[in-house]
């Protein structure tokens, strides 16, 4: 037992990174400044960004970069993950400011180094973990230590590249999350990308462009996709009727609501509704569902003695 | 040096010498460092590097000689951590065509060497590059003779002005790296007389002080024993009055060979001379006048120059005028070879997302890490420079091993820039066969295995560039590279030789236009590497032809990839109004440069002379004049360029002198050797 008695979150601030075993049900799009790491331990997981969506299944792994804008959503089967996030403070090397590293792990696309063994870094994240979970303050160089051997393979062993920003230079992810921004609040009117666009001062071109780039989704495919998920909060939370919910989210007729649903999620609105679902939603964590901490140890550990 | 004053100093050192005794005498013939050390630090086993303190040879104080005290270039000052200037390496240099230029870095290398407690700087080295594969070539300034002696000469002229003595090397026949050691060169005396050794007479008629002896052999004995190029040729046909030392450690291998082929110094430890001299004359072996005249050129040279010395200062060492001088020739030199649709210079305002591609962009690309090595306090690598010339726009380097995440990063972005080349363990100094010797774990040495970028480069470039048509190479490297398997692939490419401690800075002043390239080749590109001259790098014996590089190529009506002397700008000049004229000793010519495009720019105006009524073989034309002009948009000036006619002339082997043809001869006044980029007229010169 530790003598220590301190405040989680100052534990948080010291190290500069988080690590845990989770649920992922939905998440809209947003972005941090950490790096995150996810690995799939049991079932399966869509993650939306760029260049394109990435269904994720047991046993990959993705890095998300820092401030990359991403939304998850869960799929037919249940998934448990391993979430790993690290500040970048961590990862710099340069005594320049402004210099950010983006590294190309997904193993779901292939985006993983032939050469490399990655049950390695695998079993590094579960043992920090472990250990995480035991909140202990002896723990802490070693927690450090872990968090920099994962920095250390990812340099060592994963493509990545260097940027370099200007300080004057307008942050893309913040220009992202105006333009979700913008959209989740005018969801229901059917012109929203019209008015977008003039709003911003882009063309449509260019606003297509700039989100491909970004979060690898049509402005149109960005648009049915919030449109489902404010749809799937309504349906799930809500009694609201069928026909506020085709209004209000925007789909214009009941007909294109039901296809568009049907398409992007394998159920019918009503089918959905229906449907149980995890019901204690933790609000704190996006998307992130509580997870029981014993049967976390118990997968993790077996990871760790394979 | 042949002064008068110079005179006084031989009369007092005779007097010197004649009250020493022959130990004394032998003392200030030899290096005072121990093998064992230079060794480690050579290998880098110990903590200091090589040369890290001027290396002393000789010395009598209580006779008022000092010691001669070494200092390594031609990079810049070797001694010191973390502070002399690191200027780029000579090939760059020699690319700017700017001998004025190379005075001033002479002279900011002559205040270094000062600072530093040193007299004498090794580091005028004008090797003729005549094969391009050599793991040195970085050290020269390119493969033409006259060019090498006008840049060799202001170097010169540049450290002597501050009273450093200037030690011109390797003297002569040294260009090739891995049989150094072993390799006996032969060659025709019109080779010798015309191609390999005018630029050492040069550098000598300017007052070079001393003279390194190589390691190699020329027709037969080691040229550290050679008496027929230090005794018959340096010191009595060029009448050379200073001091001659070998190459270091294994630039002589006999006592009595290497003091009687007029060997002055041992370098930079005592081991054939020393005990072993004193004997040798004891002996009967080497005569005592041997010894007396080295010491009288020793004592003489040195006294001469602690004379003219300037006080050193430190603080001079890596100050921000010198930093200001490599900078401005790292601007000057790197060469601008191909820019389709002015895809250069790249605007800030279109270009918003640059992609870097390749290793090198991100490593301190300054060359060897063999002798020449120079210690800065910092090196701006490509990459740094090229993010803070970007201003507001993003840059976004990776090192380019996967060519999916590259061919990604090449489509996203609005221009992309390939840095490619080699580094110390491609091409540089080799010290031992030995694998246990080598020095750095690098491998550097000839680049034996042929002139072209790595493959992965040629893969990288050949796969990546044509999605995207704002794309650059930049070259690094300290000599040619073969461009054939990718060149076509590119809309744009810059030589940027090893561009020093600034190289990063100029390069991207250069990629954004803030600089005009102004650099011009200093060897031809060939489209094939067999048009180049045979050689064998790893041989006993190596014979060299008349004809090498440019001249080679056109003798044989073959058209290079690029020419020597070439090199684009971002403005245009026109060249019209030649004029050719002479009096009893030179030849001028005269023509008028309009820079006719929309920036200011500067050109390397060169001189070419053909020879079209000779009666012996010669080369279709040669280099015998350069001068550097800037204009600004719209300007014209008349430019005049002047040669000795002595400097047309070819030795006649049967009398054993040159001779001057009195003949038309035709003169070319132009931007590159290429005829297309030349005005030409006859003149008939008497």
């Amino acid at each position: 037992m530790s003598i220590y008695n301190f405040e989680q979150i100052e534990f948080n601030k010291l190290q500069h990174f988080n690590s845990f075993v989770t649920a992922i049900d939905n998440s809209s799009f947003h972005w941090h400044y950490e790096y995150e790491l996810i690995h799939v331990l049991e079932g399966s997981l869509m993650v939306y960004m760029n260049p394109e969506p990435v269904l994720l299944k047991k046993g990959d792994l993705l890095l998300i970069n820092s401030k990359t804008v991403h939304s998850m959503a869960h799929t037919e089967e249940r998934n448990t993950c391993l979430i790993l996030q690290i500040h970048p403070d961590l990862f710099q090397m340069e005594a320049e400011a402004n210099v950010s590293y983006r590294f190309h792990l997904n193993s779901a696309h292939g985006k993983i180094p032939a050469d490399w063994d990655r049950t390695d870094l695998i079993k590094t994240a579960c043992r920090l973990t472990l250990l995480y979970m035991q909140k202990e303050r002896k723990n802490f160089h070693r927690l450090k230590a872990l968090v920099y051997k994962i920095i250390a393979d990812l340099f060592d062993y994963v493509p990545y590249d260097m940027t370099f920003h200007s300080p004057s230079n307008s942050d893309d992810s913040s220009r992202v999350m105006e333009i979700l921004d913008y959209i989740e609040n005018n969801l229901q009117s059917d012109d929203v990308l019209d008015r977008l666009c003039s709003e911003m001062g882009l063309s449509g071109k260019s606003l297509y462009r700039f989100l491909k780039d970004h979060i690898g989704l049509s402005a149109k495919e960005l648009v049915d996709t919030m449109r489902i998920d404010r749809a799937k909060q309504l349906l799930k939370f809500t009694k609201k009727s069928m026909d506020y919910i085709v209004d209000i989210c925007g789909f214009g007729s009941e007909s294109s609501f039901y296809r568009i649903f049907k398409d992007k999620t394998g159920s019918t609105p009503n089918q959905y509704r229906k449907n149980d679902l995890p019901a204690d939603r933790n609000p704190e964590i996006q998307g992130y569902l509580n997870f029981r901490n014993t049967e976390a140890v118990r997968v993790l550990m077996n990871i760790v003695e394979e | 040096m042949n002064s008068t004053t110079q005179t006084d100093f031989r009369e007092k050192a005779r007097l010197i010498v004649q009250g020493l005794s022959l130990e004394e005498k032998v003392w200030l013939m030899s290096g005072k460092m121990t093998f064992d050390e230079v060794r480690a630090s050579i290998k880098k086993q110990s903590d200091h590097h090589y040369n890290h303190i001027p290396y002393p040879s000789g010395g009598l104080e209580e006779h008022g000689v000092s010691p001669m005290l070494f200092c390594d270039g031609p990079r810049g000052v070797v001694c010191g951590t973390g502070k002399s200037t690191c200027f780029p390496v000579s090939m760059l240099r020699g690319a700017s065509f700017d001998a004025e230029l190379e005075e001033k870095i002479g002279e900011a290398i002559g205040r270094e060497v000062l600072g530093y407690g040193g007299n004498l700087f090794a580091g005028v080295c004008i090797n003729l590059l005549y094969h391009p594969g050599w793991g040195r070539a970085q050290e020269t300034y390119g493969e033409e003779s006259f060019h090498l002696g006008e840049m060799g000469a202001a170097l010169t002229r540049g450290v002597q002005s501050k009273g450093v003595m200037a030690c011109v090397k390797h003297y002569a026949f040294n260009q090739m790296e891995n049989s150094r050691f072993k390799v006996d060169i032969d060659c025709s005396k019109r080779t010798e007389r015309e191609v390999f050794l005018p630029h050492f007479k040069k550098c000598i008629d300017n007052g070079a002080a001393s003279v390194m002896t190589s390691y190699n052999k020329y027709k037969g004995p080691m040229c550290g024993h050679n008496s027929y190029l230090i005794r018959d040729v340096l010191k009595k046909e060029w009448n050379f009055d200073g001091f001659v030392m070998s190459d270091f450690v294994w630039g002589v291998k006999n006592t009595v060979e290497a003091a009687c082929g007029g060997q002055d110094i041992e370098m930079c430890c005592t081991k054939y001379y020393g005990g072993a001299l004193v004997d040798a004359v004891r002996e009967g072996k080497v005569p005592e006048e041997a010894i007396d005249e080295a010491a009288v050129r020793i004592i003489s040279t040195i006294q001469d120059f602690e004379k003219k010395k300037q006080p050193g200062d430190p603080e001079s060492i890596g100050s921000p005028e010198h930093i200001a001088l490599a900078l401005q020739s790292a601007r000057e030199g790197m060469t601008l070879l191909k820019n389709e649709n002015s895809t250069l210079p790249l605007n800030r305002e279109k270009c918003r997302k640059i992609v870097v591609l390749g290793r090198l962009a991100a490593e301190e690309v300054t060359g060897d890490k063999g002798s020449s090595e120079v210690h800065p306090a910092y090196i701006v690598t490509p990459l740094k420079g090229i993010v803070k010339a970007a201003g507001d726009c993003e840059v976004t380097f990776y090192e380019g091993s996967d060519l999916d995440h590259c061919r990604e990063l090449a489509e996203s972005a609005d221009a992309v820039i390939f840095v490619a080349g080699y580094d110390f363990n491609d091409e540089g100094e080799f010290v031992a066969e030995d694998k246990k010797d080598a020095y750095t774990g690098a491998i550097g040495g000839d680049r034996k295995g042929g002139l072209t970028l790595h493959r992965e480069e040629e893969e990288l470039i050949r796969t990546i560039a044509p999605l995207n048509s704002n794309s650059t190479v930049v070259l690094i490297g300290g000599s040619m590279i073969m461009m054939e398997e990718w060149i076509d692939s590119v809309s744009s490419l810059i030589m940027a030789y090893y561009p020093g401690m600034e190289g990063g800075t100029a390069l991207g002043e250069i990629l954004f236009g803030d600089v005009n390239p102004s650099g011009k080749l200093p060897f031809v590109v060939p489209t094939d590497e067999s048009h180049l001259p045979e050689i064998n790098w790893d041989t006993e014996s190596q014979n060299y032809d008349f004809l090498h590089g440019y001249v080679k190529l056109e003798a044989e009506g073959i058209t290079p990839r690029f020419p020597f002397g070439y090199g684009l700008s971002y403005t245009d000049f026109e060249y019209s109004g030649l004029s050719v004229s002479q009096d009893e000793e030179y030849l001028y010519a005269e023509c008028t440069v309009s820079n006719t495009g929309e920036r200011s720019g500067e050109e390397a105006v060169q001189m070419y002379v053909g020879f079209p009524e000779s009666k012996v073989e010669r080369p279709v034309k040669i280099l015998r004049g350069f001068k550097r002009i800037s204009l600004k948009p719209g300007e014209s000036s008349r430019v005049s360029i002047e040669c000795r006619k002595s400097e047309l002339s070819w030795y006649n082997e049967v009398i054993g002198k040159f001779e001057f043809e009195e003949m038309n001869y035709r003169i070319y006044l132009g931007s590159s050797s290429d005829n297309k980029d030349l005005i030409q007229k006859e003149i008939f010169l008497s």
